[in-house]
């Protein structure tokens, strides 16, 4: 088998608390190949979210080992950590997380006004994306004016723009009726089945049944996964 | 309703209770701001507001003679000239002259010069004023022997006195000779300025004559008869000039003529222009102060927006609303009028001692109640003004809106009111700061300037020999002679000399003839300034001689007359270089030629911003002075022993107007120094407000846009990105109130001409150094929050929601 995209060895991340700490994450050991098709589940405040900040390299106070693309994060400077996040990683948001005072085409060019490009091929890219996603005639309105699902929808395109290895989504269709979730879910498996890595955390079955393998969180531990 | 109010200012008193911190802040920019201005305001009323206490004081005027091309401007009238205008002239109800002087008041502890004006005694009339005890001199005092009778001021009554209503009738010991007290002014009366007494005018007869009319020495004043505007008088005048040019050869071909000025212009006219020029600054300070307090009070209300849609929800109008608010700015703006009162009280003391004797008028200056309405008015205008933007702005949250999207919608109409306040503050900032660096560049070419003689180190004091024991010049002369060798033989003395008139003391022009030269037709030649000076006074004041030698001991009375001239005077006759060895006579043709032996550099003695004039220093041995000023070059203070010395020699000749000449020379400058200053205090504050202001709306900006910096991040933005990304919103608002203020300047530069020196009102260093120090000042007020969103947990802000 080839090299894991992501490998975590005994992360753990804790919060200190009055008279001691109170922990978030135990021993986390995962593997992740590229293309894999990842859900994270479990019950609320079991660690999802932050399991998937670390992976995004958003949350760096943690220890342990994690090597992502081959680099190993944990020895990693802050800056090429970034670094390594511009290159691999790729954030959809729960509440979308759209900038209000920007387009639609100007929130797909966020990302890309942080990475060395010219104008032009910012515009192309931004292009692209919009074609990609049927968006369009919507690139000029602002992120109030377009439906729940048309914001993720964006999102999903805003997170893909820098054709990032992994995209991380964490309950992307969490405030979408089950039809738009449908939509997004098959967004996720097209681009998987395009070479994408993907990670999401979701509590929706149905959505867990788009990945090849499900994660379960308890109380910041990972449980043992039954035998398919 | 009164009810509502007294529960508003319950209400308003809790609130603020609760908050030190902003109310503190506000109240101490609102006094800063309310107090400078009460300041200036207070010596803007007293010295241009307040009327003098004269009759109709718009009808007085003030006559001089002029004539541009020998450079003579606002001279004195002569004896002739004064009988020839009150006969001819045919808008005058009144017309006086006075002549200013000094007496020595004896037969006390110890002798007081006091300020004495000899004059007319139409002088009451036309200014208009009667006396508060006893009557004022009449017309049949006017002659010698007759003439020994004075009238006190208040001021004098009071202060050497003890207001003592006896005093009438009494006779005082005047250099010498007998005065009865006649009378005393009201208070206030003091024209010319220094007064302390006036006695009758009365010249000997053969002073009178027609041959005196070359005399100038009178100053004049005229009351313009009811209706006659100061436009007709002057016509009137220029009739009665051409009356007199062709009655008297003496005024050549034309050139002289009569320049009136209302009395206002006269005593107020130099400082008019500055005091309105730091009203109106003054005036952008308490506008930056308000932009502050706005700029406190919305972002406070940001924090309120949720109390007020529960309010509103509850049924609170908009009236209502905007009351309450209301009534917390003017809580606010009445806390800071008081503080600001101390401050004004404390400021305007410490105004009148900064401008020392360079301000007239000076003694009209005090906190009265016009000074206290002005404060109240303003506390009440800058309440309303900066509490009712936000008032109106937080009121306004759209209910529904409010309860909808929580307090977004509100906060982001806040920032931008927010910043349209920064740019104005910035703009403001600006404009003093550009009035600031002229000034400042205006005082510190002033003081670059080679005057021609150095200051520094130098004492000087009047002094002047009583004329009943000091008649001969022979007595003058050894008295002279004996108080120079005492004083240059002290401790510490380098030298000494005399003069009939320091530098900045005033003018006094003599008319000359030159051996061998006669005017050609047409030909002018400039007034020459006269001097007297004992041998060492031009080497005590470290003047440079160009050519020749200077005077010493050798030119004494009974030597040939020997004068050094300056620069410009031997320029303009002898520009070959060729002046020493020629001579000159004084207009008198019974006087002696006197041979030029040396020239000086110019000494600028009319004001470090006035140009040289033509002067001549004649040797005091061959023209004695009752009348002179002493300069003493010592290292170390000499003021005591020079006064024993004095006294030692004549107990009743005080020393009197003591100063070091440098003061002198900086008071001639200092309502230049003044402007500087103040320009550069309000510069100041409204640098550190508008700085604080721009810090404070970032900070806010900041805070509203941490979930967005949260995004960026990450997306992928590094901190360097969010950095840049706040310092150009805080670089937008400077840049803007940068231009917004460049151009305010432009147009309000040319305002300052006439007040600056050896600068351009558009000097484009000054322009281009204060919009660099400007965007410096801001940029680092925006690096200071900016940093905080740099320290953005992307988490923690994606997760609040
Ligand atoms: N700053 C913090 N300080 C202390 N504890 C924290 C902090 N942030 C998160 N936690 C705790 O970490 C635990 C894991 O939180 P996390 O957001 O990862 O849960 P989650 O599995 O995503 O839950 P949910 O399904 O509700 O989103 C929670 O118990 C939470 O209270
Ligand atoms: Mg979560």
């Amino acid at each position: 088998m080839s090299e894991p995209l992501m490998r975590l060895r005994d992360v753990e991340k804790s919060y200190p608390l009055a008279g001691g700490r109170s922990w978030v994450l135990r021993r986390i050991h995962l593997d992740i190949q590229p293309g894999e098709f990842v859900t994270l589940m479990g019950p609320s405040g079991a660690g999802k979210s932050t399991l998937l900040s670390i992976l995004g390299l958003l949350d760096a106070e943690w220890t342990g080992e994690y090597w992502l693309d081959g680099k190993g994060v944990h020895s990693l400077k802050t800056k090429e950590r970034a670094e390594l996040a511009r290159r691999t990683i790729g954030f959809v948001f729960q509440q979308y997380h759209l900038l209000d005072t920007l387009t639609v085409a100007e929130n797909l060019e966020v990302p890309l006004s942080y990475r060395d490009l010219k104008r032009s091929e910012r515009e192309a890219l931004v292009g692209d994306m919009l074609d990609r996603f049927q968006l369009v005639g919507k690139k000029d309105l602002f992120p109030s004016q377009l439906s729940g699902g048309q914001q993720q929808l964006v999102g999903v395109a805003r997170a893909l723009i820098s054709n990032p290895k992994v995209l991380l989504a964490d309950e992307p269709t969490g405030n979408l009726h089950s039809g738009q979730a449908k939509q997004i879910m098959e967004v996720f498996q097209e681009l998987n089945r395009a070479g994408t890595t993907v990670v999401q955390v979701t509590h929706s079955d149905a959505n867990a049944a788009y990945g090849h393998r499900i994660i379960r969180l308890a109380d910041g531990w990972m449980q043992p996964t039954p035998a398919p | 309703m009164l009810s509502s109010l007294n529960q508003d200012m319950r209400y308003a008193l809790r609130t603020l209770r609760g908050s030190p911190g902003f109310v503190l802040a506000a109240v101490l920019a609102l006094a800063l701001g309310i107090g400078a201005n009460s300041a200036v305001f207070s010596v803007v009323n007293g010295v241009l507001l307040t009327p003098p206490p004269f009759r109709e004081p718009e009808r007085l005027v003030h006559l001089s003679n002029d004539f541009a091309k020998a450079g003579i401007r606002l001279a004195p009238v002569s004896m002739p000239e004064y009988r020839d205008h009150q006969s001819l002239a045919r808008v005058f109800s009144s017309v006086a002259a006075y002549v200013q002087g000094d007496l020595t008041l004896t037969g006390r502890d110890t002798p007081v010069r006091l300020g004495a004006t000899s004059s007319t005694a139409s002088l009451f009339s036309t200014l208009g004023v009667t006396p508060a005890l006893g009557r004022t001199f009449t017309e049949a005092e006017e002659v010698p022997g007759r003439d020994k009778v004075v009238v006190l001021t208040q001021k004098a009554w009071r202060v050497y006195f003890a207001a003592d209503p006896a005093v009438l009738g009494r006779s005082l010991l005047l250099d010498g000779e007998s005065y009865t007290v006649v009378g005393v002014l009201p208070p206030g009366v003091a024209y010319p300025a220094d007064t302390d007494l006036y006695r009758p005018f009365a010249p000997p007869p053969e002073q009178t004559t027609e041959a005196q009319r070359g005399e100038r020495y009178l100053s004049m004043l005229g009351r313009l008869k009811p209706g006659v505007t100061l436009e007709a008088a002057r016509q009137d005048m220029t009739r009665v000039m051409a009356l007199m040019v062709a009655d008297h050869p003496k005024y050549g071909n034309g050139g002289w003529s009569i320049q009136l000025r209302s009395l206002e212009d006269l005593v107020v006219g130099d400082v008019r222009g500055t005091l309105w020029m730091l009203l109106g600054a003054v005036g952008f300070v308490l506008l930056v102060a308000c932009s502050s307090v706005a700029n406190l009070l919305l972002a406070r209300a940001a924090t309120r927006s949720r109390e007020v849609s529960i309010r509103a929800a509850l049924g609170a109008g908009r009236g209502r609303l905007v009351a309450q608010f209301l009534t917390e700015s003017l809580l606010l703006a009445a806390a800071g009028g008081v503080l600001g009162l101390l401050l004004a009280m404390w400021g305007t003391d410490a105004l009148l001692t900064l401008v020392g004797e360079s301000l007239p008028r000076a003694a009209e200056v005090k906190l009265d109640r016009w000074s206290l309405l002005f404060t109240g008015g303003m506390s009440l205008l800058t309440g309303l003004l900066f509490g009712l933007v936000p008032a109106l702005q937080s009121s306004r949250a759209d209910l529904s809106a409010a309860m909808r999207q929580g307090a977004k919608g509100t906060a982001e109409g806040a920032v931008k009111l927010r910043s349209g306040l920064v740019v104005a503050q910035m703009a403001l900032a600006l404009v003093l700061l550009v009035g600031a660096g002229l000034f400042a560049k205006s005082f510190l070419a002033l003081r670059s300037v080679d005057v021609g003689f150095t200051p520094e180190g130098v004492l000087t004091g009047q002094l002047s020999l009583p004329a009943t024991r000091y008649k001969e010049s022979e007595r003058q002369v050894a008295f002279h002679r004996e108080l120079l060798e005492r004083i240059q033989s002290l401790p510490g003395v380098e030298s000494a000399g005399l003069t009939n008139i320091l530098p900045l003391g005033g003018r006094l022009t003599r008319g000359f003839e030159i051996e061998g030269r006669t005017k050609g037709p047409g030909e002018v030649w400039p007034a020459v300034q006269f001097r007297t000076v004992s041998p060492d006074y031009l080497h005590t004041l470290r003047a440079t001689l160009r050519e020749g030698r200077m005077l010493d001991a050798r030119d004494d009375a009974a030597a040939p007359g020997a004068a050094i001239i300056n620069k410009s005077l031997a320029d303009f006759f002898w520009p070959r270089g060729d002046a020493v060895g020629k001579r000159l006579r004084l207009g008198n043709p019974a006087a002696a030629w006197t041979t030029v032996v040396g020239v000086v550099d110019d000494l600028r003695e009319w004001g470090v911003d006035q140009p040289a004039r033509p002067a001549m220093y004649y040797a005091l041995a061959q023209f004695p002075s009752a009348d002179l000023a002493l300069a003493v070059r010592a290292k170390d203070s000499v003021r005591a022993s020079v006064e024993a010395e004095l006294r030692a020699m004549d107990r009743d000749v005080p020393m009197f107007a003591v100063s070091p000449l440098s003061r002198l020379v900086d008071e001639s400058i200092g309502s230049r120094r003044l402007s500087a200053l103040l320009m550069g205090l309000f510069a100041g504050v409204s640098l550190v407000l508008a700085a604080l202001g721009i810090s404070g709306v970032i900070a806010y900006a900041v805070a509203q846009r941490t979930r967005e910096m949260g995004i960026r991040m990450a997306l992928g933005a590094e901190p360097g990105d969010v950095l840049r990304l706040v310092l150009g919103q805080g670089m937008r608002l400077a840049g803007l109130g940068v231009g917004v203020g460049l151009v305010l300047s432009l147009g309000l530069a040319r305002l300052l001409g006439s007040m600056l020196y050896g600068v351009t009102a558009y000097d484009p260093w000054t322009f281009v150094g204060v919009a660099a120090l400007l965007s410096g000042v801001a940029l680092f007020a925006t690096w200071l929050p900016a940093r905080r969103a740099t320290r953005v947990d992307p988490i923690i802000a994606l997760r609040a929601e």
